[in-house]
């Protein structure tokens, strides 16, 4: 079992994309939906973290990688391991990255 | 910058339109000094971001100002830290264009970056102290 921890970038991120969902898209369901999907998908990073494989390209250099929101929404969180922690650097949408990432 | 009179500028519509659209602000001036100016499109454009720009920077920087102010105050209140959220809150609310724009890979190489450093700073959140803030919040 890993221990999850995620760093202030993603938690903000998580914050702006519901505050994106509650105030633009006026809509509260997207919200819980969306912030129960991050929890699903952290739950999945405890025990499977090291599954994953490494984001290549650029990218490799951090020695990160990458986990798709468990319940169908096009997010994905971008993680590294140390030792048996598991950090979440960043969460992003799919559309945010033109190349959705290696 | 060309100055006329309206009576002027119906004559010669035509010619005032295209030195406005190739840049040129066209000033009409009229009675009581209700005066008007032509300008093209793009340059309207570059004007309004410009706008929304500097209403983003002095929003930026009062709220860099306050979380300052309570990096360096220690007895922070629960009540303190809701009237921050909430400022926090407007801001993204009011900057939410620029926010979610799509990014470049030198951005997002950039972005991970930074997430590096916080945690090689240590800071870091548990899920469930996320949970909490997030249902203080969203009442969730």
């Amino acid at each position: 079992m890993y221990r999850v921890l995620v760093t202030q970038h993603a938690k903000e991120d998580l914050l702006n994309n519901l505050i994106y969902l509650a105030y633009e898209k006026k809509n509260p369901q997207a919200v819980v939906s969306v912030e129960k999907d991050f929890y699903d998908t952290l739950d999945k990073l405890s025990y499977a973290a090291g599954t994953f494989r490494l984001i290549g390209g650029q990218f490799n250099k951090f020695g990160s990688r990458k986990i798709l929101f468990v319940n169908m929404h096009n997010y994905y969180l971008i993680y590294h391991i140390v030792n048996n922690q598991v950090i979440v650097d960043r969460m992003y949408h799919v559309l945010q990255n033109p190349k959705n990432i290696k | 910058m060309i100055v006329t009179k309206p009576a002027d500028f119906r004559m010669n519509q035509k010619e005032f339109f295209q030195k406005a659209y190739e840049g040129e602000p066209v000033i009409i001036s009229r009675p009581r000094n209700e005066n008007v100016v032509i300008i093209s499109v793009d340059e309207f454009n570059r004007m309004q971001f410009a706008k929304r720009m500097n209403a983003y920077c002095e929003g930026l920087t009062d709220l860099k100002q306050k979380a300052t102010e309570m990096e360096e105050n220690d007895n922070l209140s629960e009540k303190d830290l809701m009237k921050f959220y909430k400022s926090f809150l407007q801001f993204m609310k009011q900057n939410k264009d620029r926010l979610f724009s799509p990014l470049t890979e030198e951005e997002m190489l950039e972005e991970l970056e930074e997430a590096r450093k916080d945690a090689e700073a240590g800071k870091l959140y548990s899920p469930d102290q996320i949970r909490e803030e997030m249902r203080a919040l969203f009442g969730v």
